[in-house]
């Protein structure tokens, strides 16, 4: 279950519009590599995980994400806000205003719809922890690019904020897989089961 | 340091940084420095520990509590000469 | 009060919060770690009076746990994505 606290998990505080950037930023929200992903993905993970560790991780890692999500669609809406609409044509961003105004729509900086063609979700632990190694390494690769194109420090700081939580779960999942790595290792007591003539009789 | 032992039959509650309960020890390692009996086809990710912690503007500031995952980025491209 | 203290609580609550969030995660794959326990225990303490100073002065955080005067405090604004909501760090 969930609770929403009223503030964002980094500060956000754009003065300069920039619809181009925006058009850019908006794939860490609905993009194969963006927030949206990665916090279904963990969440939906985590009914077939096993070790409590490595549950609480995905449960914990994918709530964050969605305050991720928030941060990313804030930059984007801050972005648009202020902007006018000859701004946003000459910045090459009128086809998103046609679809979508300012408004803020989960799609890849490419024009891609958010899918979950994206994610796997396999129900097997050891894969499902090692897609989620890889996909902290897109998510942080992502913002590394992003962080190349920006220049205005309103942008920069909450993207390097985003980028490092990435490098942290990294780290977090990578110990999960180790937790699931010794489970799966020891040796278990092995439960006989039961003749069939024995049930429904 | 490979724990087999569930954390919570760990009645000890053994502290990683300091095994034998030395007080006032000072030498923390944040992570494991060696992994033992890794096995074929499998990745390993050492363990971080917690030693010292940034306060927390800082840590605000920086995107983690622990100066150990740290990972300062300068905006620049790793995947050419520049 | 001053909007200095708005902004400063606003601060105060997300940099506990970061110490928490990270705590929390570390705890989850080092459940044995009595010291990590203790300091993270310690931020809650914190997080409780700061959260409970600000609802006193300024507003709402969280829903379940904090009181409204009237008229119902939690549609006040600045929502979070609006610049003004937003700290300077």
């Amino acid at each position: 279950m969930w609770s929403y606290d009223k503030i964002l998990q980094y500060p956000i505080r754009i003065k300069n519009p920039n619809p181009a950037m925006a058009t850019l930023i908006i794939s860490q929200y609905g993009g194969p590599d963006g927030e949206l992903g990665a916090s279904l993905r963990y969440l939906s993970q985590r009914f077939t995980m096993i070790t409590p560790e490595a549950i609480a991780t995905l449960s914990d890692i994918g709530t964050e994400e969605l305050a991720h999500l928030e941060m990313v669609g804030t930059m984007v809406y801050q972005l648009m806000k202020n902007a006018t609409v000859e701004e946003i044509e000459k910045a090459g961003a009128g086809a998103y205003f046609t679809d979508h105004g300012r408004g803020v729509y989960p799609q890849s900086a490419a024009g891609t719809p958010f899918t979950a063609a994206a994610l796997q979700v396999k129900g097997d632990p050891i894969v499902d922890l090692t897609e989620n190694l890889a996909a902290e390494q897109k998510a942080r690769g992502t913002y590394e690019y992003l962080i190349q194109m920006a220049d205005d420090p309103d942008v920069i700081e909450p993207l390097k904020f985003l980028r490092e939580r990435e490098v942290v779960h990294y780290q977090r999942f990578g110990e999960a897989l180790r937790k699931v790595q010794d489970y799966l290792q020891e040796p278990r007591l092995f439960i006989m089961p039961k003749p069939e003539f024995m049930n429904n009789r | 340091m490979v724990n087999n032992i569930r954390p919570r039959d760990n009645i000890y509650g053994m502290n990683p940084r300091n095994p034998m309960n030395v007080p006032n020890m000072t030498n923390c390692v944040s992570q494991e420095m060696v992994i033992e009996n890794v096995r074929l086809a499998a990745a390993y990710v050492p363990y971080q520990f917690m030693c010292e912690l940034f306060n927390p503007v800082e840590a605000l500031a920086k995107g983690t509590a622990f100066p150990e995952l740290y990972s300062p980025y300068d905006g620049k491209s790793r995947n050419r000469a520049q | 009060m001053a909007n200095n203290n708005f902004m400063e609580l606003r601060k105060e609550i997300s940099a506990v919060h970061m110490m928490l969030e990270d705590l929390q995660l570390y705890l989850n794959t080092h459940p044995s770690d009595r010291d990590a326990i203790a300091k993270r225990n310690a931020f809650v303490r914190q997080m409780r009076m700061l959260k409970d100073e600000y609802n006193k002065n300024y507003g709402m955080i969280s829903q379940d746990d904090s009181l409204s005067p009237y008229p119902w405090q939690w549609i006040d604004e600045p929502w979070p994505w609006e610049p003004d909501a937003n700290f300077k760090l």
